[in-house]
């Protein structure tokens, strides 16, 4: 198994889980590395995957500066959950308000690991 | 618009053509743009090694680096030119800076005449890098007009591989800077190759901005320098996702080399069979089909009734 198949499938695990929308491995500047979104996704998460894209330089310097694992923002309805993959990558997954952040926070350091492995 | 009709030539980076779907274009011109390090003239030396090895027309037009140095560089990463080539010292040409004007200017398109006249069969052009000569028209209308010329006379000759040096401040890069707008506004193909330093896969990678007339993979791509091909573009992603024939397809690539073959015959009607084969296993659209269609065609019994 390839690496980049290796990080899709990781991507497409965590997009299984309730109230999960979407799911993407971002590089420090914005660039999207992978990502897995759930089928029949909304408009208005577009929205969100946008300012995800444009805030993820600065909310990964933020979180290097204060040696955060994670953090937590609520907006449009949703919430994104960031979390440091190694000192290049991060994963954002995307959820709706609704969801269970604990656990959405467990499995998304779960799978930070094991993402960070095929890096 | 059809991508079919398209004739691409190998860039000589392993895993850029399967970016470009197949290589750069004929005749377009191609940009690299990266800050400091991050291997574009690792990329243009792998590309006039390529043109060698092909048995292409070359000319490398370097603007800061000695030709020594610049060989000196391609043999410690493994580009063994001065085995394919025997006058490999006047393989790459400095142009010092007080003349780049001139030669811009008048010696270049002259110098494209000359060998449109000589009846070149392909030429690869390297101008590493760009940056020098963009400092020479500050201004984006001065560049622009100057670009256009040069552009016009190169692309008529051949296909143009030019490197650009992007601003980076504090190891980020920017893309859309000033000094590299306009080389990217009117190059065909853009390579994007990026070093953020920070150690990992995903540190250096490579991201085709634009290609015009290519469908090419989206997204970045880790990148690192290898020894033998100076650099290589890991596209495993993609390899898994799309069983693409062009590339790995043993039929297909059976299929070229028996196409490449009947281009040279003696007869007419079979280089134009050639042709179309061609030009049908180019046309990503429906693969499959094509390589039936290709398979068909390229028959001893279609070809014995042609002769008939």
């Amino acid at each position: 198994m390839s690496d980049g198949f290796g990080i899709s499938s990781e991507l497409s695990d965590l997009i299984h889980l309730d109230d999960v929308e979407a799911a993407i491995l971002f590089r420090i500047d914005g660039n999207v590395i992978n990502s897995a979104f759930k089928e029949q996704h909304s408009n208005d998460i577009l929205r969100t995957i946008q300012w995800c894209k444009a805030n993820v330089e600065k909310v990964s310097l933020e979180m290097k500066t204060n040696n955060l694992a994670k953090v937590t923002y609520e907006l449009n309805n949703f919430c994104v959950l960031f979390s440091v993959v190694n000192n290049v990558t991060i994963l954002t997954t995307l959820a709706t308000k609704t969801a269970n952040l604990s656990l959405l926070s467990i499995e998304t350091k779960r799978k930070s690991m094991l993402i960070s492995t095929s890096l | 618009m059809n991508m079919s009709i398209t004739e691409r030539i190998s860039s000589g980076i392993e895993g850029l053509d399967i970016l470009l779907q197949g290589g750069m274009i004929k005749n377009t011109i191609n940009s690299i743009v990266g800050s400091s390090g991050t291997g574009k003239t690792t990329v243009a030396l792998a590309y006039i090694y390529q043109g060698l090895l092909e048995g292409d027309h070359t000319l490398y037009l370097s603007f800061e680096e000695t030709p020594s140095k610049l060989i000196a560089g391609a043999e410690s990463l493994g580009i063994r030119i001065k085995e394919v080539s025997q006058n490999f010292t006047e393989l790459i040409h400095l142009v010092e800076s007080e003349k780049i004007v001139e030669f811009m200017t008048n010696i270049l398109p002259a110098l494209a005449q000359k060998l449109k006249h000589k009846n070149v069969r392909h030429t690869r052009i390297i101008l590493d890098p760009l940056t020098p000569i963009l400092w020479e028209f500050p201004s984006e209308k001065e560049q622009r007009k100057v670009l256009t010329k040069i552009y016009q006379h190169l692309s008529s000759l051949g296909t143009v591989l030019q490197t650009v040096e992007e601003p980076n401040a504090f190891g980020q890069t920017d893309i859309g800077a000033i000094e590299t707008r306009v080389p990217i506004y009117l190059s065909d193909t853009v390579v994007h190759i990026q070093n953020l330093g920070l150690g990992g896969k995903y540190n250096r990678t490579c991201k085709i901005v634009k290609s015009r007339r290519t469908a090419h993979h989206e997204g970045i791509f880790p990148m690192h320098f290898a020894q033998g091909s100076g650099i290589a573009i890991d596209t495993s992603s993609i390899q898994v996702e799309y069983n693409d024939p062009l590339v790995y397809d043993t039929r297909y690539n059976e299929l070229m080399k028996k196409v490449k073959q009947m281009s040279k015959d003696k007869d007419p009607k079979k280089r134009i069979i050639a042709q179309i084969a061609k030009n049908l296993l180019n046309d990503r659209q429906e693969k499959g089909d094509k390589i039936e269609l290709v398979d068909a065609l390229t028959s001893p019994q279609i070809l014995q009734e042609v002769k008939k």
